[in-house]
């Protein structure tokens, strides 16, 4: 994959998302209440907090799976009220789910190509007909797919079904497949959740080489605080579903709210 | 040898019109993981639709997109206001559903139509045809052929476009598929339009073959076994499954039915299918169930 296709984000500029006064409740049950954040394009923005602090929920609101009853979320200048999956991909927002959410009886091409879904321009007719332009387009979107599985490292699963493929390269090929759609903004929940050291750093490597070379911007949900604190240009605390820090990460590490939270206070 | 090929020839043509039905559920199946159970009434439906309109004085074709018409109303219906509440539901619920659905569609028809038998005339004759000793019904090869053009169709639609791609994706997580961008309730429209287009041709060569009577609903269980022996989400497996479920019944008919009494031709596609569930129970071409444990 060329670097030369993604040229890098401009640095500093205003903010690719911000999330503005969200509050959302499950049948009374508050999830989050009243989170404003803001992510500046092409940082990594990583959301922590114990179990249950409402960090999936929030990125479930920015990609329109969840509706808040109230508050708003501005991407690239524009707020919308109704959100849903499928305007947030279009408008280059991807992502990847906690408990891996792939296409299982396919292979692992074939999910890094529907990831591209949104790329196709042929229509089904002329797809039928096997017309040249339809078909030019088809290897256009598989040699991208290779390319992010090469740069992914997972080639050699290329025709393999993702149901047989081991955890860690699950959460791979989920990664793969949001790459496919080429976005600027991608949400990551727990990408490293249940892997090992070795395969955290990989991950991790992974992580900072989207963002550099694609200038990619980043929101991860995280629960190592290790990861996160070194490869996070930014990191918002959460706790039972209210933000009490938001910084860069060696503010927030010695933020006396976050502590509490994290290892509970004396007070 | 000559009547052996008859009876062959005979039960693959027969075998197409099988797929034509199995079709129908492979689509529903493959896209929201449902067993359709109101497939049969939707063909009955829409033979008896089109039979009535004929005998009220339409001409074929405008009784054909009349039909046609409220197959896709019927479709959508049923897509709209049964399923897609019960998304994510257990298997055993939609398939409950589909069964009221069934019985719903069915009481829909006898009050719209009556409940008494018609003939349908397709005008397209049935007369024996020789080929090289071998006779065949017009009727049955044109049935085949029209059933075979539909299935060609639908396949190079579902292994061509992304709407194949789609599809799969959307049967195998709904959640994940709406994430990438894919409109899950084209994907469902899309299908639903398809089974009862399908419903529709089905049931005009059902139709015209058998009469178009209540029973009509029954005939497309044999699709069943078809499925069984096929593969449940593969629309080749419900090509080969038909071709084998035709192919062997009346073969089984002819040879082993004096042996131990007629009738066979019935029961023998259920046997068959109960020897692939002991053996293959993924069927010929469907996906096997991967586990990781």
């Amino acid at each position: 994959m060329s670097a030369a296709a993604y040229p890098p984000a401009p640095v500093a500029a205003a903010p690719l998302l911000a999330v503005e006064g969200i509050s959302l409740s499950f049948g009374g049950v508050k999830a989050v209440t009243d989170i404003s954040f803001a992510v500046r394009s092409g940082e990594i923005c990583s959301l922590i907090g114990p179990n249950g602090a409402g960090k999936s929920s929030l990125l479930n609101v920015i990609n329109g799976v969840y509706r808040p009853q109230q508050g708003r979320v501005v991407y690239d200048g524009v707020a919308s009220m109704r959100i849903t999956p499928r305007r947030a991909a279009r408008r280059g927002i991807a992502r990847t789910f906690q408990n891996v959410a792939l296409f299982k009886g396919m292979s692992v091409l074939d999910n890094v190509l529907a990831g591209r879904n949104l790329h196709v321009r042929a229509g089904w007719f002329r797809q039928v007909l096997g017309l040249r332009a339809a078909r030019d387009e088809a290897d256009g979107h598989r040699r991208k797919a290779e390319e992010i599985l090469a740069f992914l490292h997972i080639q050699a699963y290329r025709d393999t079904p993702v149901g047989k493929l081991p955890y860690g390269l699950q959460k791979r090929v989920e990664l793969a497949r949001a790459l496919a759609a080429e976005p600027r903004l991608l949400l990551l929940d727990e990408p490293m959740a249940g892997m090992n050291l070795e395969e955290k750093m990989d991950m991790s490597c992974f992580i900072l080489d989207i963002n550099r070379d694609f200038g990619t911007t980043v929101v991860l949900i995280e629960h190592d605080l290790g990861v996160v604190m070194d490869i996070s240009d930014h990191v918002v605390v959460l706790d039972y579903g209210r933000k009490i820090a938001d910084g860069a990460p060696a503010e927030v590490r010695d933020n006396p709210d976050v502590i509490a939270a994290y290892i509970g206070s004396a007070h | 040898m000559d009547f052996f090929l008859e009876v062959l020839i005979g039960g693959l043509l027969a075998g197409v019109m099988y797929s034509m039905v199995a079709i129908g559920f492979v689509l529903i199946f493959k896209a929201s993981g449902v067993f359709n159970f109101a497939q049969g009434s939707m063909v009955l439906f829409a033979a008896l639709t089109f039979v009535s309109l004929l005998e009220r004085g339409f001409a074929f074709w405008s009784a054909f997109a009349a039909t046609l018409a409220s197959m896709l109303v019927l479709a959508w219906a049923i897509e709209r206001g049964v399923l897609r509440h019960l998304v994510n539901r257990p298997p055993i619920t939609l398939f409950m559903a589909t069964l009221g659905v069934s019985f719903i569609i069915e009481g829909l028809a006898q009050l719209l139509w009556g409940a008494q038998v018609h003939g349908l005339e397709l005008g397209i004759k049935d007369e024996p045809l020789e080929f090289g000793g071998v006779l065949l019904s017009s009727f049955d090869l044109f049935a085949a052929g029209t059933a075979a053009a539909l299935v060609l169709a639908l396949s190079l639609l579902f292994s061509r476009t992304r709407i194949g791609l789609s599809l799969r994706a959307v049967a195998d997580d709904p959640l994940a598929a709406l994430s990438v961008g894919i409109r899950l309730q084209r994907i469902w429209g899309v299908v639903w339009a398809v089974a009862g287009f399908v419903s529709l041709v089905a049931g005009l060569l059902w139709g015209a073959r058998l009469g178009v009577q209540f029973s009509l609903s029954l005939v497309v269980l044999k699709a069943l076994p078809v499925l069984i022996i096929g593969g449940f989400s593969s629309i080749g497996g419900a090509i080969v499954g038909g071709l084998i479920v035709g192919a062997s019944e009346k073969l089984a008919e002819v040879y082993v039915g004096p042996l131990i009494g007629d009738g066979l031709e019935n029961w023998f596609p259920y046997v068959l299918a109960l020897l692939f569930l002991l053996v293959r129970p993924a069927g010929l071409f469907g996906e096997r169930a991967i586990e990781r444990v």
